[in-house]
């Protein structure tokens, strides 16, 4: 009967750990902290929801420039601090002045992978020059 | 009975974290269906075919690129007169090459740097054949709102497919060329390359 119990329980824990590591995938986010910022390297906003993602990763800084006369372009540098590889999925959504995310083709998950200690640039360019600022959303990617 | 209190509220904890925030249990014996989102990372990744998530990142990299060149903003006159032409779907698989040009169209008007006609086309044949026909017989009748604005660039292009293996690994290289050419000079002002690899065994469900 103990033995029983024993493996219901543990069962039941497994259940629950695979369970928690299957459903939480938390997305790291980061943009301008001034929408209105035209340095070359404007001030980031980082909005980290935990997990051992924020730990691996690090978002560096952030580039701006402009593109074809009036599009704004950004690189986010983002830093693997760890050793191993990491591959992961991210997404980068453009808004206007008034915070509007504007619907157009960057809002596709892309995958990347970045080597240990390897700084990987992302870069999107926008397709409207009402676009003055941008989220990037980051998160692990399903496949190691 | 300690033991058994314990186990059962385990089991009871489990089953509620996992009903709770789980996917919801379907009704029929597989009806596990579900929406996801345009561009999502859970959707099917077919080792053979492009996907739609495909499609969207050829077509954000290759605007990227030719927004990143400044080829849009030589025009003289502007915003300039695009003419979208043929891009050949040279892979094993068919699909219609506007799943990759339409939301072109829209970012590259978005741009304001190009605006793209629908009433000519090769042959004489545009995409609106209804707007076609109205414009033909206002020109007829001599309208003079009519114009027919000639085209500054053309947009053309191809996707190849190219396949490798090593035992029973599989890749499958999809190539998106698309050219960029002034009408006046005749040459390619604009060569864009956009290249989406997959490889492995089977296909999968998210990345």
């Amino acid at each position: 009967m103990k033995k029983i119990h024993a493996v219901l329980s543990l069962s039941c824990v497994l259940a629950l750990a695979v369970f928690s590591s299957g459903c939480n995938n938390p997305i790291i986010s980061a943009g301008k902290s001034d929408p209105n910022d035209q340095s070359t390297q404007p001030g980031l906003k980082r909005v980290e929801m935990g997990g051992s993602l924020a730990r691996d990763l690090e978002i560096a800084s952030i580039n701006q420039t402009l593109v074809n006369e009036d599009l704004l372009k950004i690189q986010a540098n983002v830093r693997n601090v760890k050793g191993g590889d990491c591959r992961i999925n991210y997404k980068i959504e453009w808004m206007n002045a008034d915070g509007i995310v504007i619907n157009d083709s960057s809002a596709v998950w892309l995958p990347l992978r970045i080597r240990g200690g390897e700084t990987a640039a992302i870069q999107s360019v926008a397709t409207t020059p009402n676009a003055t600022n941008f989220r990037i959303k980051i998160q692990k990617a399903k496949y190691k | 009975m300690k033991a058994t209190a314990i186990t059962t509220l385990l089991a009871l904890f489990t089953a509620i974290s996992v009903t709770s925030c789980g996917p919801r249990s379907p009704v029929g014996r597989n009806a596990d269906t579900r929406y996801i989102d345009d561009g999502s990372e859970k959707g099917l990744v077919n080792l053979g075919k492009i996907n739609a998530q495909d499609f969207t990142r050829a077509a954000n990299k290759l605007l990227q690129d030719l927004f990143t060149s400044g080829a849009l903003a030589k025009a003289p006159v502007q915003p300039a007169v695009l003419h979208m032409g043929k891009v050949r779907n040279d892979t094993q698989t068919y699909f219609d090459t506007d799943l990759l040009l339409q939301s072109m169209k829209r970012d590259l008007l978005a741009s304001n740097r190009v605006k793209i006609s629908t009433t000519e086309g090769p042959g004489g044949i545009g995409a609106d054949e209804y707007a076609q026909d109205v414009r033909k017989k206002l020109e007829l009748t001599g309208d003079p709102k009519v114009n027919r604005p000639r085209p500054y660039y053309s947009l053309s292009g191809k996707i190849i497919e190219e396949t490798s293996r090593v035992e029973k690994v599989t890749q499958k290289d999809f190539y998106f060329l698309l050219t960029l050419t002034e009408l006046d000079t005749g040459t390619g002002v604009w060569f864009g390359r956009e290249l989406i690899t997959k490889q492995g065994r089977r296909d999968a469900i998210g990345f």
